[in-house]
């Protein structure tokens, strides 16, 4: 058997080959537990419906429930499995196998990326599908008026175009941080990474308000010119910077890792 | 094949470098024996000659290229067996397919033929269900197969049986030939003697020796002795069941086995001989 060249693909292969039971197992786990929190919830909101509130015409009584879950989740397992993304190298036997691998540093990371980032989206947006979709028939069976029951759809974002980007480059920027962090602390990396981003928020939040205040009470022109944005610009702001900032910690983490040693200089 | 100079590394927090000012050439055709006691270095240089660790200062070159950038094509020509390691929960063919596919001189054929060495062809294994010793004749299988012209090994015998030892002896002798260097750094040297064509003896910081064994042969001489003139005048003694183990200046040319354990005794408690003899 002779091949001279390896590249993403083959890297991506090994990873789905070596762990792909692990994944699998993880899908299925999230499925149930998708499944158990969508139960209780049918449960208790759809005992409470009221068949005159005429909204549950168009609208399941489930939707406000399902969309806070849907994105809680997107968040919370997205920066959980972020910073699973250097996990092979907290043993030393695992760092050796990753690091060893002849393959570049950036097929490694990329091969590992692809399945804890994007590809993690579009499997909790499949399960969350299916999992509706589950209780649409089940409930589809059981109830006999069918009038406010509905699929969810495209509709799980539950917001429009703009609100969708915003909260997703914000979870984007979470999941970088996490992947950073990762990269830093390869192991309890989730810990020290949420305690950091803890400790930054509340700096930055004092700061914020001690300069608000001073802004408050000072005389200073710029502040009494009335300058504000708008809405909408605000929003893009916030994006762009989002996407900026999640580029800048995925790039950091990528030299974190391509400098990585078996014992930790730093 | 193998360039180290003037290599210095210290670990985090640790004052003094684990290895200092080391400089050794490893050519291709040779098994290296890399010894020492706990904590001099071995598996430390192990780790810096594949890239793992990065030098304080001082470099490493495989074929000119230094190892350290882990370059795709010189992860190619190493492959390092550590003491621990992990293998996924995969068949054993599966394993071996994916695997092989990033080392282009693997052969299916060498393969098959080091599994049979250690009565583990045949059957294709799940790796999770294996014992650490059984993981470890397939890693090592797995290993040679890659026919790296660069090969390390972190205590090889350590977790293996008997008859694994014998196996293990017989297929490095196999895979010996002009293209490549095996190192193996072990404390088992009772499980390598016969296999080493080059000796490298670490202590603290220091290299007390690196040599052929045909040079230490040509050397010294190593003997069992009842002859107490004999046995005070040599440079060591270590008392045996049947009188006494003693090393003593090579005077007549006349070669004996190399005893690594008396050598290495030596190396560490008589460093100014060694230098003397050897020149360094």
């Amino acid at each position: 058997m002779k091949t001279d060249k390896t590249n993403l693909l083959s890297v991506l292969r090994l990873e789905l080959h070596d762990n792909g039971k692990k994944y699998l197992m993880w899908t299925l786990i999230l499925i149930g537990a998708l499944a158990a929190i969508t139960c209780f919830a049918a449960i208790t909101s759809y005992h409470q419906y009221n068949p005159s509130y005429e909204r549950y015409s168009t609208n399941d009584p489930l939707y406000n429930f399902e969309h806070v879950t849907f994105w809680m989740g997107i968040i919370i397992l997205g920066c959980i499995g972020a910073s699973l993304i250097f996990a092979p190298l907290k043993s030393k036997g695992g760092a050796i196998s990753n690091l060893m691998l002849p393959a570049t540093q950036l097929d490694k990371y990329l091969s590992r990326w692809i399945i804890f980032v994007p590809a993690f989206i579009a499997i909790y947006y499949i399960c969350f599908q299916i999992v509706d979709i589950g209780r649409y028939l089940i409930l589809y069976s059981l109830l006999d008026n069918h009038t406010y029951l509905h699929l969810f759809g495209f509709n799980v974002f539950g917001m429009e175009t703009t609100g969708v980007c915003m909260t997703l480059s914000l979870s984007l920027f979470g999941q970088s941080l996490f992947v950073l962090g990762s990269a830093v602390w390869p192991r309890h990396g989730y810990l020290y990474t949420a305690l950091s981003a803890f400790g930054i928020i509340a700096v930055c939040s004092i700061a914020a308000g001690l300069y608000y205040s001073f802004l408050i009470n000072s005389t200073m022109e710029f502040y009494k010119s009335g300058f504000t944005l708008n809405d909408t610009a605000m929003l893009w702001t916030v994006v762009i910077l989002a996407f900026l900032g999640t580029l800048v910690n995925y790039t950091l983490a990528y030299f974190r890792y391509r400098e990585i040693e078996i014992v930790q200089r730093w | 094949m193998l360039n180290i100079t003037n290599l210095t590394f210290s670990y985090p927090k640790q004052p003094k470098p684990v290895i200092d000012d080391l400089s050794i050439r490893i050519e291709a055709g040779g098994v290296y024996g890399l010894l020492g006691p706990n904590g001099a270095g071995k598996s430390t240089l192990l780790y810096l000659i594949s890239g793992l660790l990065t030098p304080k200062s001082g470099s490493i070159d495989l074929f000119g290229v230094n190892t350290r950038l882990r370059r795709p094509q010189t992860l190619q020509d190493i492959f390092i067996v550590p003491e621990e390691f992990v293998l996924p929960d995969v068949t054993l063919s599966s394993f071996v397919k994916t695997y092989s596919a990033f080392y282009p001189n693997f052969s299916m054929e060498d393969m098959k033929a080091h599994l049979d060495t250690f009565e583990m062809a045949g059957s294709d294994f799940r790796l999770g269900a294996l014992s650490m010793g059984q993981k470890k004749k397939i890693y090592m299988s797995l290993a040679l197969a890659t026919n790296t012209p660069l090969m390390l090994m972190d205590e090889p015998t350590n977790g293996l049986d008997i008859p694994g030892k014998a196996s293990f002896r017989r297929f490095i002798a196999s895979k010996m030939d002009d293209t490549r260097a095996i190192m193996i750094s072990t404390h088992q040297v009772r499980d390598i003697d016969q296999l080493l064509d080059n000796v490298i003896i670490l202590d603290r910081h220091n290299v007390r020796l690196v040599a052929s064994m045909q040079d230490v042969a040509e050397r010294l001489t190593f003997k069992l002795s009842n002859n107490p003139e004999e046995i005070n005048n040599a440079l060591l003694r270590m008392p045996d069941l049947n009188g006494t183990m003693i090393v003593k200046p090579n005077d007549n040319q006349t070669e004996t086995n190399v005893n690594l354990e008396l050598l290495f005794q030596l190396a560490i408690t008589r460093p100014e001989i060694i230098s003397q003899l050897f020149d360094r």
